[in-house]
């Protein structure tokens, strides 16, 4: 896990009616050429979906941020996330905008916290299924974006790309985020509740970093506005977090081809 | 069938009142015809007496929860009870973390998870020990563990597909875990059944699936535990299983048979089986179907979903060209898994209309029609949420559920053939309508049995229709049309025999509009018949719309107008009618030809639940989205069937 490439060979976002229609597209032509073909439910079984709904059990109701997500924008208190856009994503413009917020994001952490990253974080996309790592490297915390899963022990983050691009340019903080339902925490208690003492204020400006800081302690000791926060954002027993990522072989698909269609 | 017991009831009432007369006679104070005038004679109440059903009962015969293969990999958390929570008209929490609650409460449902494989999704991410046990299982979930579950998801959708599942952990009949979730589904429609409120059906789907094309069967029981425990699902993978469908009404037959208990299977989405769901050559033989199939077909198959997510299949514009409303909700680039191209020349063995039309083709062949079916609508959701309203529309799978985006994401695509359905395509549609006297498992599912019902596209309008020769102007101009049309005529899904020389078929057609929904533009009449050539026709005629729009020259009415306001997604019932009723007599009738009648009802135009998305969400779409949508009713036909 955690390749030393801090930018995958090739992007995957490039829109999520790409990535959806060349893994779905992949699947049919898989399907067709298997000598046999009966006994399959139904035919929309993409990896992208696939791989949403699994997160949906491994880490239960973490599509919860979607819905959240959704409320979110409805109100008008987030954007759209740039994966969804219609249209042409030409050079893999939105995947850059991601990868550079993720980064973006992994500095915030290391800014708020200086001292050695104590605990590994993955934390993955929810639009794209695309993760990032952030863990201590040799020269203090590393964000590996476009990993291919969460590693054994790892805090689990699930979150939008929205979301990400928000707190990146510090107009929401980590905290607010965790109690608006737009990111979820999966771990240990303990972990879930060091991170949110230790990151809660990332993402707020300057002059907002000690009103935030007071929200953080809020958040944690009221276990983040709701009594059983703790169980609902721990992964199941017997479960170990673990990589649901992009498409299996996203590095094989031409997500132009699906969209040429 | 309703006749039926108002004929006894009426016997029984003449001999309790020959009783009478006797006693009264004894008594010197009674005579014959003053008893006879007394029979005849109707108490106040018009409503004393009656024994019809006096309101349709609305339902889902086919959703989807968790424990469906496919619904709890895509995501699907809820499970069989909190889908009959639901249906009931409470609250829930979507899978993607979203309160949901039905307009109003439906008045029952059939979960119809997929047999193949039910439960063994949920049990395998619970980690279930015997399904560890096996080796590729345990490859499946230590991949998961160590950082490669994409991979070991798709391994498990591709195995599945292709039929190559280890068949020591497949959950199928035989295998204990099987029946553990087949009793789950069972207790959890046993808890949710409340007779006289809500009807909970023990049900599943057979999901045969030959070469991409959908030939799937809901099968419903009327029974309850007691029965229904005493078997296990029927499956589509040998050797347990099978694909076909003349082994699935053996299956039937042997329900029957063993438990002395009654069931029935509606087949859906013809529309995605690339001319296999009404054939007249049988794609498993390749030989013309002959009559022991259109006897077991007519037999266990009395109903059609004729409506749903996955599209709308009572009409295609090629097939019916003249048509002006059967371009609607179309899915017709390929079969299920877009792995085949449509063919023009499919659609005819696809369509509710055209099948009705070779059915009685077939039947003067073969002596049955195999296509004698009334019709339902469905929504076949795959989240455990039976929404079938526009502004409420919850997707057809969890992933699907309401979010800025949903429109725009593939459904469906194959760009090898170019063929691509975008999640806008998706239908929210729809529910099935039941004239049952009693909401119980026993009275829906007669209603079933003798075709009594009708499909909507999701609003819940109120629709009569009957057939007879009797009927006159008159018999439209009351509050209950009902009386008259279960007097003089026989309701949908009934049959008519020989036209008395001179008569016509005439039909009593009544409409209302959904409480709470769109007022009405018209009220159509399906017709087919078969011509002494051995050639089928159709002709949809007009009988009854609002306003005062006169037919032009090309015999077509005016559309109704359309008051929608799509930036809003709000429209109003400035226009169109509360209800429609009318008495129609067929002007083409030629009594030596066989013919169906069905009623078509359409609303006026409402907002299109992408409309909604777009309100809700403050987005633009691209201007290819369908925004509005004319929401409509299908009935059950009426045969009619010329002696000899």
């Amino acid at each position: 896990m955690g390749t030393a490439a801090r930018l995958p060979r090739r992007p995957c976002l490039r829109g999520r009616r790409l990535a959806r229609a060349a893994a779905v597209a992949l699947a049919a032509s898989l399907m067709a050429a298997a000598s046999v073909s009966e006994g399959r439910t139904c035919g929309y079984d993409s990896p992208q979906t696939v791989s949403q709904g699994f997160l949906n059990w491994l880490y239960p109701d973490s599509l919860y941020v979607v819905g959240a997500i959704s409320r979110e924008v409805a109100a008008g208190r987030l954007p759209l996330a740039n994966f969804d856009q219609t249209g042409p994503d030409l050079f893999g413009h939105r995947f850059k905008l991601t990868a550079a917020a993720l980064e973006q994001f992994g500095d915030m952490l290391r800014v708020a916290s200086p001292g050695p990253f104590q605990a590994s974080v993955s934390l993955v996309v929810v639009e794209p299924m695309l993760w990032t790592r952030f863990d201590q490297g040799p020269d203090g915390l590393r964000t590996t974006v476009h990993v291919s899963g969460a590693q054994p022990g790892d805090l689990v983050i699930v979150a939008g790309e929205a979301v990400i691009a928000e707190v990146a340019a510090r107009r929401l903080t980590f905290g607010q985020a965790v109690e608006r339902g737009v990111v979820r925490l999966y771990g240990p208690a303990p972990q879930i509740a060091q991170f949110l003492l230790s990151y809660s204020h990332v993402g707020a400006n300057d002059s907002a970093v000690e009103i935030s800081q007071k929200a953080v302690f809020s958040l944690v000791g009221a276990g983040a506005g709701s009594p059983d926060f703790a169980s609902k954002q721990s992964h199941p027993v017997g479960i170990t977090p673990a990589e649901l990522g992009c498409t299996p072989d996203h590095t094989e698909i031409s997500f132009h081809e699906g969209e040429r269609q | 069938m309703i006749r039926k017991p108002l004929a006894i009831t009426s016997l029984v009432l003449l001999a309790v009142c020959a009783s009478a007369v006797a006693w009264a006679q004894d008594a010197g104070t009674y005579t014959v015809e003053e008893a006879g005038q007394a029979i005849k004679a109707r108490p106040y109440s018009p409503y004393a007496g009656r024994d019809f059903p006096t309101r349709p009962l609305f339902g889902d015969t086919h959703l989807h929860t968790a424990l469906s293969f496919d619904a709890g990999a895509a995501g699907a958390r809820l499970g069989p009870r909190e889908a009959y929570k639901f249906a009931k008209g409470e609250e829930v929490i979507s899978s993607t973390g979203q309160p949901a609650r039905l307009s109003r409460p439906l008045d029952f449902l059939v979960v119809a998870d997929h047999s193949d494989n039910m439960g063994w999704f949920t049990d395998f991410m619970a980690g279930k020990p015997e399904i560890l046990q096996n080796a590729q299982a345990r490859e499946w979930y230590d991949m998961i563990q160590s950082g490669h579950a994409g991979e070991a998801a798709w391994s498990i959708v591709m195995t599945f597909s292709q039929g190559k599942f280890p068949p020591e952990i497949i959950y199928q009949p035989g295998n204990p875990a099987y029946r553990s979730v087949w009793q789950s589904i069972i207790s959890a429609a046993e808890e949710a059944n409340d007779p006289g409120r809500f009807t909970a059906f023990i049900g599943f789907e057979w999901t045969s699936l030959s070469k991409g094309n959908n030939l799937h069967r809901n099968v419903i029981f009327r029974d309850g535990a007691e029965k229904a425990g005493l078997i296990e699902p029927y499956t589509t993978q040998p050797p347990v299983g099978s694909n076909n469908p003349r082994d699935l009404w053996k299956w039937l037959r042997n329900y029957e048979d063993k438990t002395g208990g009654d069931v029935l299977a509606i087949a859906h989405n013809g529309n995605l089986s690339n001319g296999e769901m009404f054939p007249i050559i049988e794609p498993v033989t390749g030989k013309e179907i002959d009559r022991e199939y259109a006897e077991q077909r007519a037999n266990w198959e009395v109903l059609y979903e004729t409506t749903q997510m996955k599209g709308d299949g009572e009409s295609h514009p090629f097939l019916s060209p003249n048509d002006e409303f059967a371009n609607f909700e179309k899915w017709d680039k390929g079969n299920l898994d877009l792995s085949v191209k449509k063919t023009p020349d499919m659609l005819e063995f696809e369509y509710t209309r055209s099948a009705l039309k070779n059915g009685l083709k077939l039947e003067a062949k073969l002596g049955v029609n195999p296509y004698k079916f009334g019709l339902v609508g469905s929504t076949d959701s795959h989240t455990g949420l039976s929404t079938a309203d526009d502004d409420n529309f919850f997707g057809k799978i969890s992933t699907g559920e309401p979010s800025p985006e949903r429109w725009s994401h593939p459904f469906m695509a194959n760009p090898k053939l170019g063929l691509k359905i975008l999640g806008w395509e998706t239908t929210a549609s729809g529910y099935a309508a039941v004239w049952a006297q009693e909401n119980t498992r026993a009275s829906i599912f007669d209603a079933m049995k003798r075709r009594e019902t009708y499909a909507t596209t999701g609003p819940r309008m109120a629709v009569r229709f009957f057939g007879g020769f009797d009927f006159v102007e008159a018999d439209a101009n009351t509050r209950s049309p009902a009386i008259a049309g279960y007097t003089k005529g026989v309701p949908m899904g009934g049959d008519l025999k020989q036209a008395p020389a001179g008569k016509v078929p005439t039909f009593l057609v009544a409409a209302l509009k959904d409480p709470i929904g769109a007022n009405l533009d018209r009220y159509q009449i399906v017709k087919g018949w078969l011509d002494a050539a051995g050639e089928v026709h159709e002709q949809v005629y007009d009988v009854a719309w609002s306003g005062d729009r006169k037919p032009g020259t090309d015999g077509k009415l005016p559309p109704v107008g359309n008051t929608v306001d799509v930036a809003n997604a709000t429209w109003t019932n400035t226009i169109g009618a509360p209800e429609l009723s009318a008495v129609w007599k067929d002007p083409d009738f030629d009594p030596s030809q066989r013919a169906f009648y069905y009623g078509r009802v359409i609303e006026i135009p409402t907002p299109r639940w992408p409309a909604y998305d777009a309100k809700y969400f403050g987005i633009k779409m691209s201007p290819d989205v369908t925004m509005t949508t004319q929401e409509r009713a299908y009935t059950s036909p009426i045969w009619y069937t010329p002696a000899g």
